[in-house]
């Protein structure tokens, strides 16, 4: 036989993402697809990217990858500019976000098929993918999300060497100090954005003139524009308790209109405390419990009917403009509300004069063809309540339900009222609002929702899809009065889905009965609840270090370093230890027993007699304990002689 | 029981010592061979007391002892026997030849044609010998001790790598030491100590002895421990043909046998240590460079026993 051998080691390995790598993009692409509700172009780049740990093929050449980058950049571009059904709150136009985010996907893919992937690179894009699902800072799952990507991206780190290695003492030693310091800084980040998300949130109002829709389905800035189809999930929102009975939970009023804007927003009014105080009734005694069941934003929705509301904390309302109603930072999960009694009036008082006159105002952009109208429905009424009757009875006839809504140019509600003749919720309540104000009925336009699904036991339960507006009037000596204007094909019980699945139910039961821990877990004192988590990181921490050490021990064990038996270990690695005292230390591929013998030193008798009884204990048919013993003593004696180093 | 000590092997092998002045460790490799069931390559130069060593053995273990002188001219057949025509009865009469033994002596088996080579090779291997179609199993123990003179290379036919492998050891004998060599001479003085060598064992003994050993115990760590000396033999760049996994399993049977022999019911690595050169060294073929550049397949082995880390 001539010529070397080759064998299959000499062929280099084809390379492959590291896994912390793999982990992280395949986060970053599942937060995609929660965040965006879209999943075949994330599935397909999450199944390209595992690929390469199946087959070993790669691309190799330059232009075969360029290839490929031009086929994928070309699926992002037209995936990302897909019309979107949802619109959430966005910081930036959510198809240049999909955009970059698919980019960044397709590169990695790119990589991940490379010979030679760019190390930096790996670092950079899943984060960019990240990024892009995070376009939203209202969505949940970035919150949860976040952490886990940087969890899987740190230990990514060892496999990124910009510089020559170090020593592997001091490599191990940067390592960890990253990985601390890098975990911290990503919590340290994300309880930042988690206190202080009010904050940000208005900020961010402050600072981008975006149309700010509030928390699923809810606006908190009204803006009478284009509609292009049902919207709303069957997400549940708010669970009640203690009664059953069709509620419309106003969560936020406006009392000022123009140009299809309704406001004051949020920021525009002036908030009141309402401190802690102690409720008029115990939480046992309320009658209606208001659970939220989704990260909903601060607003307390609470019926017109409300005579006094508990949260266990203080309360934020501004009253003049009929709410909102808000709990403290520390997002108030539950709420009760005792209902107005005889006894007990509504919390909402009567409107000031102002209030009064800014919602008796027609705005002056309103056609005046409106205000005939409005006259011609009601104006010879001769109450508020006829007045009132007669508007919603000539809505309900004239005008019908429309999830599709082409406001056209000029005021939306004065096209809808003259040319339209349908729409949504929201127009038929504004244009009520309106129609009601020319009439001379004080009126406010009010978003919430309407909780009309009855659940198991004496509960209910409100879904994203249950947003809905209406209005509400004052009438002298009768006070507030809710109107619903909307037609009853478009109030969202009529759009009621057939009973939900098994799943859905399933779902349900866990987010209930999280709620109730978490229900539980807010009566426990921080210093308790610091506890668990404290410890859940102690666990991690030990059984990462155990699990270290074992896959050290049993790297050791598998070949050439210490034998099965703790006992036998801990013995060698006494002796070897020893030796290297007496200044005779055995290098590792000699055995003990041919060291000993080539030492020229005078080493104790004891030595060649442990060496004999180890090598009987290791390598014999069985161990005894009488052995073992004989073995310790040995050691003990050994290591109790005064040694003198060999020449 | 801790060990195994047959005062029968001891005596066998105080034979061979009492014979073998000087050798007690290549006499130990001989009689590992024998215990573990290969056969012995002896490779060294004339006058050392390879055939005195085989005639030894063959007295000690009460065998039948034959020599093969091989020769450019030897026929196969000489060397397994033939059938003979018997004019009387016009029959056809085996005889056998001389591998029909239990020590044979292969005296310089390079200077015989490949030919016959090979037909030594088969039967060590398969120890029976198949003439016109008649299979005849050779007699048990069957132990071959086979001799080259590692200096003469005219009119040779170097055995080929394939059937070097089939060698268990590769063992020198080499000069003795003048103390030894004076009682060499002193001791042949009046007599010829083979014939009064005593009966050690006896070859049902050998056996014996030769499925005994292998219930001596080998530990897992030892194990790899050999395994990972073969293996750095075949990462070695240097190495064209490293060794193979009969070598592997020669190894093991011989540690076993040099075990046994020690008293010790288990193999130490210092057994694979020991045994590492005389049973792999022969098996391992260098690059031509390697050869010219004076690295001998020892080297190789040597650097393997100094860096593959012994299991504690």
């Amino acid at each position: 036989m001539t010529g070397p051998l080759i064998t299959e080691q000499e062929q280099p390995a084809a390379s492959r993402l590291p896994l912390p790598i793999l982990a992280a993009a395949l986060v970053a692409l599942a937060a995609l697809c929660l965040v965006r509700h879209v999943w075949v172009l994330p599935g397909l780049f999450g199944l390209a990217l595992v690929l390469p740990y199946l087959v070993s093929a790669r691309i190799a050449t330059a232009p075969a990858r360029g290839l490929l980058r031009l086929l994928l950049f070309s699926l992002a571009l037209l995936a990302a500019f897909q019309p979107h059904a949802l619109a959430q709150d966005e910081l930036v136009n959510v198809r240049w976000s999909n955009l970059f985010g698919y980019l960044c996907a397709a590169e990695i893919v790119v990589q991940a098929w490379s010979r030679r992937p760019h190390t930096l690179l790996l670092f950079l894009l899943p984060c960019g993918v990240l990024l892009a699902a995070g376009n939203t800072y209202d969505s949940p799952w970035i919150q949860r999300i976040a952490p886990l990507f940087i969890l899987c991206l740190t230990p990514g780190f060892r496999w990124y060497r910009p510089r020559p290695a170090v020593r592997p003492q001091r490599a191990v030693l940067l390592t960890g100090v990253l990985l601390l310091a890098t975990l911290g800084l990503g919590f340290a980040v994300n309880i930042a954005v988690l206190r202080y998300q009010v904050a940000l949130n208005a900020w961010g109002a402050q600072v981008m003139p975006v149309a700010s829709r509030g928390n699923l389905g809810i606006s908190l800035a009204p803006v009478l524009g284009r509609r292009s189809g049902p919207q709303g999930s069957s997400e549940r929102v708010l669970r009640l308790d203690g009664s059953r009975s069709i509620y419309y939970l106003r969560g936020m009023a406006f009392d000022t209109y123009h140009q299809g804007h309704w406001t004051p927003t949020l920021l525009e009014r002036s908030i009141q405390i309402i401190p802690r105080h102690t409720p008029k009734f115990g939480f046992g005694s309320v009658q209606l419990h208001i659970a939220k069941l989704a990260p909903l934003n601060d607003l307390l929705f609470t019926p017109l009917a409300t005579g006094d509301i508990s949260t266990g904390s203080a309360i934020n309302w501004s009253p003049d403009y009929g709410g909102p109603l808000l709990g403290s930072a520390s997002k108030v999960m539950s709420y009760g509300i005792l209902l107005t009694t005889p006894g007990l009036p509504s919390i909402w008082p009567a409107p000031t004069p102002d209030r009064r006159a800014q919602m008796l105002e027609v705005p002056a952009e309103i056609d005046p063809g409106i205000i005939q109208l409005a006259r011609q429905i009601g104006g010879n009424a001769s109450s508020p309540q006829m007045k009132v009757q007669k508007v919603v009875q000539y809505l309900l006839t004239n005008y019908h339900y429309s999830a599709s809504i082409d406001p056209g140019s000029g005021d939306p509600v004065s096209n809808f009222l003259l040319m339209r003749k349908s729409a949504d919720c929201e127009y038929f309540a504004s244009a009520a609002t309106i129609l009601l104000r020319c009439l001379g009925v004080p009126t406010r336009y009010v978003v919430g929702y309407y909780a009309h699904e009855f659940d198991l036991g004496s509960s209910m339960v409100v879904r994203q899809r249950d947003a809905h507006a209406w209005v509400e009037a004052w009438v002298d000596g009768d006070g507030w009065k809710t109107i619903e204007a909307t037609p009853a094909g478009g109030r969202p019980d009529a759009r009621r889905d057939t009973l939900p699945s098994r799943r859905q139910y399933l779902k349900a039961w866990l987010q209930d009965t999280r709620q109730a821990i978490n229900s539980r877990l807010r009566h426990l004192r921080p210093w308790l609840l610091a506890i668990i988590p404290a410890g859940l990181l102690l666990y991690l921490l030990l059984l990462g270090w155990r699990l270290l050490r074992q896959r050290r021990r049993r790297r050791d064990m598998a070949f050439h370093a210490l034998p099965a038996d703790r006992r036998l270990a801990s013995a060698a690695m006494r002796f070897a230890a020893w030796l290297a005292r007496a200044g005779a230390p055995c290098p590792p591929g000699i055995p003990w027993q041919e060291h000993l013998a080539r030492l020229e030193a005078d080493l104790p008798a004891e030595a060649r007699a442990f060496v004999q009884a180890y090598n009987g204990a290791r390598f014999g048919p069985a161990q005894r304990d009488d052995d073992l013993m004989a073995l310790s003593t040995l050691l003990a004696k050994l290591e109790n002689t005064p040694l003198s180093r060999p020449q | 029981m801790d060990t195994l000590t047959l005062p029968s092997l001891q005596q066998l092998e105080d034979n061979l010592n009492g014979i073998i002045r000087g050798k007690a460790d290549v006499v130990r490799l001989v009689l590992v061979t024998l215990l573990a069931g290969g056969h012995a390559l002896l490779e060294d130069v004339p006058g050392t007391g390879k055939t005195t060593l085989a005639k030894a053995l063959a007295r000690s273990i009460d065998g039948v002892f034959r020599r093969i002188q091989f020769t450019p001219d030897l026929l196969p057949a000489d060397i397994t026997g033939s059938s003979v025509y018997r004019p009387l009865d016009g029959s056809f009469e085996f005889h056998e030849g001389p591998v029909f033994a239990n020590v044979l002596l292969a005296d310089e088996i390079n200077r015989t044609s490949p030919r016959t080579q090979s037909a030594l090779l088969e039967v060590m291997n398969e120890k029976q010998v198949t003439v016109e179609g008649q299979r005849r199993m050779l007699p048990e123990p069957f132990f071959v001790i086979a001799t080259q003179n590692p200096s003469e290379f005219q009119g040779t036919y170097p055995l080929p790598e394939s059937q070097l492998d089939r060698f268990a050891g590769c063992l020198t004998l080499g000069y003795p030491e003048l103390a030894d060599e004076m009682e060499i001479i002193h001791s042949r003085n009046e007599r010829d100590p083979l014939d009064t060598l005593p009966l050690a064992v006896t070859c049902a003994d050998i056996l014996t002895l030769q499925a005994e050993i292998r219930r001596v115990r080998v530990d897992r760590a030892v194990t790899e421990y050999a395994l990972r000396l073969v293996a750095a033999t075949r990462a070695d760049p240097r190495v064209r043909l490293p060794v193979s996994p009969r070598g592997s399993l020669i190894l093991y049977r011989c540690a076993q046998a040099f075990a046994y022999l020690a008293g010790r019911n288990f193999v130490l690595p210092e057994d694979i240590r020991a045994l590492a050169l005389p049973t792999l060294a022969h098996r391992i073929h260098l690059h031509a460079k390697a050869r010219y550049g004076g690295i001998l397949p020892a080297h190789v082995l040597e650097e393997a026993l100094e860096t593959v880390p012994v299991p504690r």
